[in-house]
């Protein structure tokens, strides 16, 4: 029975952060064991469900949410996450309970962060340290994206980032809209670049080049953009098993506060306990959360790792804002991949001590149903519904952003009284957007309408309500002083010596970009240091 | 993928290589033998559901979706299932094509466009049918809500048509890997 299992290393979460850590300590020889509450899915099946929905703009929807395992749905909204504050419906974020992760629908940006996103409050007096430097990183950037499969710019464009090493591949060439756009706005005072992406620009890794099917978000058909499931296969490859459709929800724990046991639930409640000498919780910043909260005990009463009292807040995102207009030229959008090119000239400088950074993106994802349903909404038929789809599928632009947030403890995540099937309660959100968020969006917003001038825009259309960008941050937070943070430099929990955290929850600060390179680079920091600790290191 | 429409039409030889699709329902060999009799692109099209006379209701739908779409090699598996959906959601919606179909009958409007105009300002009810089932076909989702629409079609729904020189339904890919670099056409 599963009852026996004990592994060196017990993972907990199987998307990109666990299963980097399994597959790099199961190749080193230690016994791995990983437990993911979600089921397996497979490639071709959610490329179907995805075809056979209605609403295509739903990136959760070809992932169905497992009754024991709920992850968060919109369409219509299975309440999962309880929203409250200010700015609730600002985190109704997407992530995947589902053997792989979140990566499976994400637009592979792969950004490292900026050395100043490192030490916000020593460099620029807001926010917090992380306690360890973008030096003390950049090797493992690099590792991450060779095991990712990074195409980058390797013709000298700096993005702020310094790196010893080539990217692994070069980028792609720009489709004909990026393109106009790079043209466009550096030749009128903007930085647009084009952007690291962990999708192929050549045979990478036993995975083809990327043909351009569009469809990144919500799933790459051919597996030219990576997902956390290469590695779980890779993981299992080399000798980890992985166990489907566990859900733990309790960590043991022992008189000297080491971590003993995880217990799991199988989808018919049965209860079951697996031993090990480390567990690297990699279960989401949000589900992470839950776990160590729910272990709490007469000793840990707020939970584990949580002496202090940070577990579940300083919650952060990238709040976005868009804007769509139609441009006086044809650009179609929809050819290459969904997204190719950021503006970066505000990731970093002395306006941080005021405002937020940010980084806007254009969209070049296909806009034919979008245009069609714009087209229909007119009243439209015969040739003048097929002209007005062909022109709004060639001139609409579309733009977002992430925006940069603060640290802030009452942004939290609790348990919530109200119970999922297997009778574990619900995350509970409270959340609210500074002033300094809002103020860069304002910046924002004339940078949108700029832009949207230099394309002579008709039917411009801001989006303004912040968006939540799914980028789970803070949950657990890194830094030098046990007193205010969950974690230390090396993801270890100040509170156990043989507990690791292998989840965007760690990061300290936002910053302008998405957080997945640094999460795989902190995974492949944790397996060194575990590699070091069972002597497998070579 | 399989497509529909004019390429299809063009291979079987039912209609001549032209440019624009709406051209091809008066093109000259389908509505040769017809036009001096009725004199109306919409006889023309209706007529052709006559002979189809055995599976009268679904025939009678796709002839008419041909003429409210001006597609003319509509998918003949994917009108039924539409009208099965379209009538599910509406007990009326036989008979709002049977009205349909009549009022375009008696109207003799030049094409779909003059049709729509006519019913608009005469005919509210039936204008939204028209509007129905030209959106039926170019999204190739039925319904409203969040849980009440169904998916009959994605890569054959009409909307994908208009700009199938330029962009493909997402999930399939166009061309070799940096297609993307070339500019596109310009109209």
């Amino acid at each position: 029975m599963s009852d026996n299992l004990s592994a060196d290393v017990v993972v907990i979460g199987s998307g990109v952060a666990g299963a980097l850590v399994a597959h790099q300590l199961a190749s080193a020889g230690a016994s791995v064991l990983m437990l993911e509450a979600g089921p397996r899915l497979e490639r071709w099946r959610i490329v179907e469900n995805f075809r056979n929905q209605a609403d295509k703009d739903d990136f959760q929807r070809p992932y169905p949410a497992a009754k024991h395992a709920p992850h968060p749905e919109y369409a219509p909204d299975n309440d999962y996450l309880i929203l409250k504050g200010p700015d609730a419906k600002s985190y109704a974020s997407q992530y995947l309970r589902v053997v792989g992760g979140t990566t499976w629908h994400w637009a592979a940006s792969a950004w490292r962060f900026l050395p100043n996103d490192f030490t916000m409050k020593s460099t620029y007096g807001v926010g917090r340290d992380w306690g360890i430097s973008y030096d003390d990183l950049e090797p493992y950037y690099y590792r991450a994206e060779v095991e990712l499969g990074v195409s980058g710019p390797n013709d000298g464009t700096d993005l702020g980032s310094p790196r010893h090493q080539p990217y692994p591949m070069d980028h792609l060439l720009l489709s004909y809209n990026d393109q106009r756009f790079y043209d466009v706005l550096n030749a009128n005072g903007f930085k647009l670049v084009s952007e690291p992406v962990a999708r192929n620009s050549r045979p990478y890794d036993q995975r083809p080049t990327c043909c351009g099917n569009n469809n990144c978000m919500p799933i790459c058909p051919i597996g030219a953009m990576y997902s956390g499931i290469l590695h779980v296969d890779k993981a299992e490859r080399a000798g980890a098993k992985l166990l489907t459709n566990a859900v733990v929800y309790r960590l043991e724990v022992d008189a000297q506060d080491r971590i003993v046991a995880a217990h799991y639930k199988d989808p018919d409640g049965n209860s079951h306990r697996v031993t090990g000498k480390y567990f690297v919780l990699a279960a989401n910043a949000l589900e992470s959360v839950k776990i160590l909260l729910m272990s709490a005990t007469d000793k840990w009463k707020n939970g584990l790792a949580n002496s202090s009292d940070q577990v579940g807040r300083n919650l952060m995102d990238h709040p976005g804002t868009g804007v769509t207009f139609l441009a006086d030229e044809p650009l179609w959008p929809g050819r290459g991949p969904m997204e190719m090119t950021s503006i970066v000239d505000h990731r970093d400088g002395e306006f941080r001590r005021e405002w937020a950074s940010k980084k806007l993106h254009l969209n070049n994802q296909v806009q034919t149903r979008h245009a069609t349903l714009k087209a229909l909404s007119m009243g439209l038929t015969g040739k003048a519904l097929d002209d007005e789809i062909r022109y709004r599928s060639a001139h609409t632009v579309n733009i977002n952003s992430f925006h940069d947030i603060l640290p802030e403890p009452n942004n939290r995540m609790r348990l919530s009284d109200q119970k999922d099937a297997l009778g574990l309660p619900r995350p509970e959100i409270t959340y609210a957007i500074g002033e300094y968020t809002k103020k860069s969006a304002v910046h924002t917003h004339e940078a949108y309408a700029k832009i949207g001038k230099l394309f002579g825009c008709r039917e411009i259309e801001f989006n303004d309500t912040f968006a939540p960008n799914n980028h789970l941050m803070g949950s657990v937070i890194m830094g030098s002083d046990p007193r205010d943070s969950v974690v230390d430099g090396h993801c270890r929990a100040h509170d156990h010596a043989n507990l690791y955290m292998a989840t965007s929850g760690v990061m300290a600060s936002a910053g302008s970009v998405n957080c997945t390179l640094t999460i795989a680079a902190l995974s492949l920091r944790i397996a060194d240091t575990l590699k070091h600790a069972l002597g497998k290191a070579s | 993928m399989s497509t529909h429409g004019r390429d299809d039409a063009r291979r079987a030889g039912q209609l001549p290589a032209m440019p624009e699709r709406r051209r091809l329902l008066i093109g000259a060999g389908l509505v040769a033998g017809t036009l001096a009799l009725s004199g109306s692109w919409v006889r023309t099209a209706l007529a052709q559901s006559a002979a189809a006379a055995d599976v009268a209701q679904n025939a009678n739908f796709l002839a008419l979706s041909r003429l409210l779409t001006g597609w003319p090699a509509l998918d003949a598996r994917m009108g039924e299932r539409l009208y099965a959906a379209l009538s599910g959601e509406d007990h009326r919606f036989a008979s709002q094509v049977a009205a349909l179909a009549d009022f375009a009958k008696k109207g003799g409007h030049a094409n779909v466009e003059a049709l729509t105009a006519a019913l608009d300002a005469q005919q509210d009810e039936l204008a939204k049918t028209l509007r129905r089932i030209v959106a039926a076909w170019y999204t190739g989702v039925v319904g409203e809500g969040p849980n009440a629409r169904v998916v009959i079609a994605y890569a054959d729904a009409l909307m994908f048509q208009p700009v199938k020189d330029v962009l493909m339904p997402p999930t399939y890919c166009q061309a070799a890997p940096n297609y993307w670099v070339a500019k596109p056409p310009m109209a």
